[in-house]
């Protein structure tokens, strides 16, 4: 039977899971090569209930990926922003959701969840305008009427491509 | 896969109620990982939203600047630099001699990348040259990324002293150059012949590989050959066969990345121009073993993607175990894209039995180790996860085996492929050193009605062969569903299954007495369901005998389910077949 170590959430609840599926996480793994096996649950003070279980979800799905090396992964995060369906599915969240996993894969050091996060973003802003970035995302424009059109004239290069 | 039209309706926020976390919260870290999935084209809107973003995006949308405002390009960089800005800029894209003037460059203090597309014919009258470019400018290069186009074939036809006097003028000052590329997009490859006279293609690229490691060995720290197929041909090698042999050749250098063929694109087998992979592969983990701080990396060729794993098992033949093991340990390092779920080596023709003895029973081991879980004695054409034993298929997974074997009335039996001793007896290694015992749930043989006897002297009937395995390791493995062929005798041989479920017999000519032996010891162990088919030479008395046997053993149990099938052997003419199903 497979070794299960237990999560404690940032509003104190319990989650029992696989040392295994836990392992994605770098931040659990070096926790727990530093202190051995634990009884106790192993606190996780910036993620919470909801986010945490999905976290785990993301990590059972991808148990039994095989870890790639540093310079394969740098050439595959620039290579695309194509997104495995499994993941896309799994990323149709409402925004604070999607940001609140991002943030926690960042914490518990997750790099290719905090990949998928990053690229699902990406998506998000590819082909939009300005005007159309700051609907999608709920961002006020803070630029002056100046410097709006001072930018503007810098970047009309991109406009034409 | 994700497209953006797609990703974007399900993220859509309601104005009035902002999310307590937004992109807003999220710290610039974590933004400026989230645009480096942009290109600087998809990354210039943001910068126009607010002041954050604006400055956060700013040096990533003039990181990159095609030097050439008038160059017709689709690439997703910069084609204007307002001057605010131009300190941003690191990599240049510059084409031939249009856009290489010093004045053009000298905006841009913080250079250290530049992609050069060579443009014209080095030979003819526009000799591409950077001699206005300061040597603070060329110094300050570190990485260089050449396409060499053309030019690069225009010195191959020259029968001439120095046919890289060009490049070493022109690059020769980039003395911090860490990172070089070469990258003939445009190159076509001339008939092998037209390089004959001239000492051929292979001569023309040993003078530039000198070249570059006289000019660069001490500094360059990575060399990239891209698709290139004069390179695919020899450079590779060379560097491998000669250069990086030598302690002086390209003293600093930690990464080569090289075009090598998985040669399983069968179009590209007979390809000429094709690297000879084994060689090339051996040589590349002799290298690495000389080097330990080399990494050597495989390209993926535009139109040779490997799909399997195929290293030939002749490949291995003539290394020790303990060479061979850390061989795939560097091709599974070298090669990350190949699937390692598949392992095919072909079937020795020219060996030594021992070594091919010992070679399966390591490769075995290797699979166990490196996940492989499929081992393809025979590719069967149609689908490729199947084992082929001659004419029968093994299909195996984790948790279930299915051999089917073949009907020996549409194989005439001198087509038969019969193992010899010695090979059935490596296939016997590999099978128990190999089937997932622990973890198989289901093991199904599909025989027809008669399975020919797996051994004699000499020769032993392939598929026959793997049945005497299978049955007779079944006792130790933990089967819940078994479908067997067995014959009369043989049945009381599988009384100490502990955790059988279900059991079928198909083919078989059973006798009531044995029947009866068996359901006593497993019925005592909670088989649920039983199932008997095929050809049998009794008749009605015998049936009706092993039914009543059946519901007297089991029958107390609610959940048994029955099926019998009798039908009457067709070599017996004159009699009706007939079924009883319970």
């Amino acid at each position: 039977m497979a070794v299960q170590i237990k999560l404690m959430s940032s509003d104190q609840a319990m989650l029992v899971v696989d040392k295994e599926v836990a392992e994605r996480s770098v931040l659990i793994k070096n926790m727990l090569d530093d202190i051995g096996e634990v009884d106790e649950a192993i606190p996780i003070p910036n993620v919470n209930e909801a986010v945490l279980k999905k976290v785990i979800e993301w990590c059972e799905h991808h148990k039994g990926d095989s870890p790639s090396t540093n310079d394969e992964e740098s050439d595959s995060r620039k290579r695309s922003t194509d997104i495995e369906e499994w993941d896309q599915k799994f990323m149709q969240v409402d925004q604070e959701m999607l940001f609140e996993i991002i943030l926690a894969a960042n914490y518990l050091d997750i790099k290719p969840l905090l990949d998928v996060g990053c690229k699902t973003v990406a998506n998000m802003i590819k082909g939009k305008s300005p005007e159309e970035i700051r609907k999608t995302f709920n961002i006020q424009n803070d630029f002056t009427a100046e410097e709006e059109e001072q930018i503007r004239r810098e970047n009309e290069w991109a406009e034409d491509r | 896969m994700e497209s953006s039209e797609a990703s974007q309706a399900n993220y859509a926020t309601d104005g009035d109620n902002p999310p307590k976390t937004s992109i807003l919260s999220i710290p610039n870290e974590i933004l400026l990982q989230i645009f480096e999935f942009l290109e600087p084209v998809q990354l210039a809107p943001v910068a126009r939203v607010n002041r954050r973003l604006h400055e956060l995006t700013i040096p990533r949308v003039y990181s990159q600047y095609i030097a050439d405002t008038n160059f017709i390009s689709n690439l997703p960089i910069a084609t204007k630099v307002p001057k605010r800005h131009a300190k941003y800029v690191k990599h240049l894209a510059a084409w031939g001699q249009h856009s290489s003037a010093d004045s053009k460059f000298r905006d841009y203090p913080n250079v250290t990348t530049v992609s050069w597309d060579l443009g014209p014919d080095p030979i003819d009258s526009t000799y591409f040259t950077t001699s206005t470019f300061s040597t603070e400018f060329l110094s300050a290069v570190t990485s260089l990324r050449l396409e060499l186009t053309t030019s690069y074939r225009g010195v191959l036809y020259l029968h001439h002293t120095r046919p890289f006097r060009w490049f070493e003028d022109a690059f020769g000052r980039c003395k911090n150059l860490r990172s070089l590329s070469l990258h003939p997009t445009r190159y076509e490859l001339p008939p092998m012949t037209e390089f004959v006279p001239f000492g051929g293609p292979v001569a023309r690229e040993h003078e530039l590989i000198e070249l570059i490691d006289t000019l660069f060995g001490d500094s360059l720290e990575e060399l990239t050959f891209e698709w290139c197929p004069p390179f695919r041909v020899s450079a590779a090698n060379f560097l491998l066969d000669s250069r990086l042999n030598s302690k002086d050749g390209f003293s600093a250098l930690k990464v080569l990345r090289l075009p090598f063929s998985s040669r399983l694109n069968l179009s590209k087998q007979s390809d000429p121009h094709s690297l000879p992979t084994r060689k090339i592969l051996y040589h590349a983990y002799q290298i690495s073993l000389i080097r330990p701080n080399l990494k050597i990396r495989n390209l993926q060729l535009p139109d040779d993607q490997p799909s399997g794993f195929c290293p030939l098992i002749v490949d291995f033949l003539g290394l020790s175990l303990d060479e061979i093991v850390p061989f795939f340990d560097w091709i599974v390092v070298t090669f990350p894209s190949w699937n390692r779920e598949l392992l095919f080596p072909e079937p020795p023709l020219h060996r030594q039995p021992m070594d091919v003895y010992d070679l399966v029973d390591t490769i075995g081991s290797l699979g166990i180790k490196f996940g492989l879980r499929h081992y393809i004695h025979r590719r069967h054409p149609l689908n490729p996860l199947k084992l082929s034993f001659s004419s029968d298929l093994c299909t195996i997974s984790p948790t279930s085996v299915t051999l089917e074997m073949s009907p020996p009335d549409h194989i005439p039996s001198h087509k038969i492929a019969y193992l010899d001793r010695g090979d059935a007896d490596v296939w016997y290694t590999w099978l128990e050193a190999n089937l997932p015992y622990e973890r198989l749930e289901e093991l199904s043989i599909i025989a027809p009605s008669t399975v020919p006897p797996a051994r004699s002297d000499e020769v032993m009937h392939p598929g026959s062969a793997l049945v005497e395995v299978l049955v007779t390791a079944v006792n130790r493995m933990r089967i819940k569903r078994l479908q067997v062929p067995l014959r009369t005798g043989k049945l009381i041989g599988l009384a100490n299954c502990e955790c059988l479920e279900r059991l079928e017999i198909r083919g078989a000519f059973v006798r009531e007495s044995e029947v009866r032996e068996l359901l006593i010891e497993l019925g005592k162990k909670g088989l649920r369901e039983f199932a008997l088919h095929g050809w049998i030479e009794g008749d009605a008395k015998n049936v009706n005998a092993i039914r009543e046997t059946v519901f007297e053993i089991l029958g107390e149990h609610a959940t048994v389910k029955l099926e019998l099938e009798f039908i009457r052997s067709p070599y017996r003419s004159g009699h009706d077949a007939f079924r009883s199903t319970y």
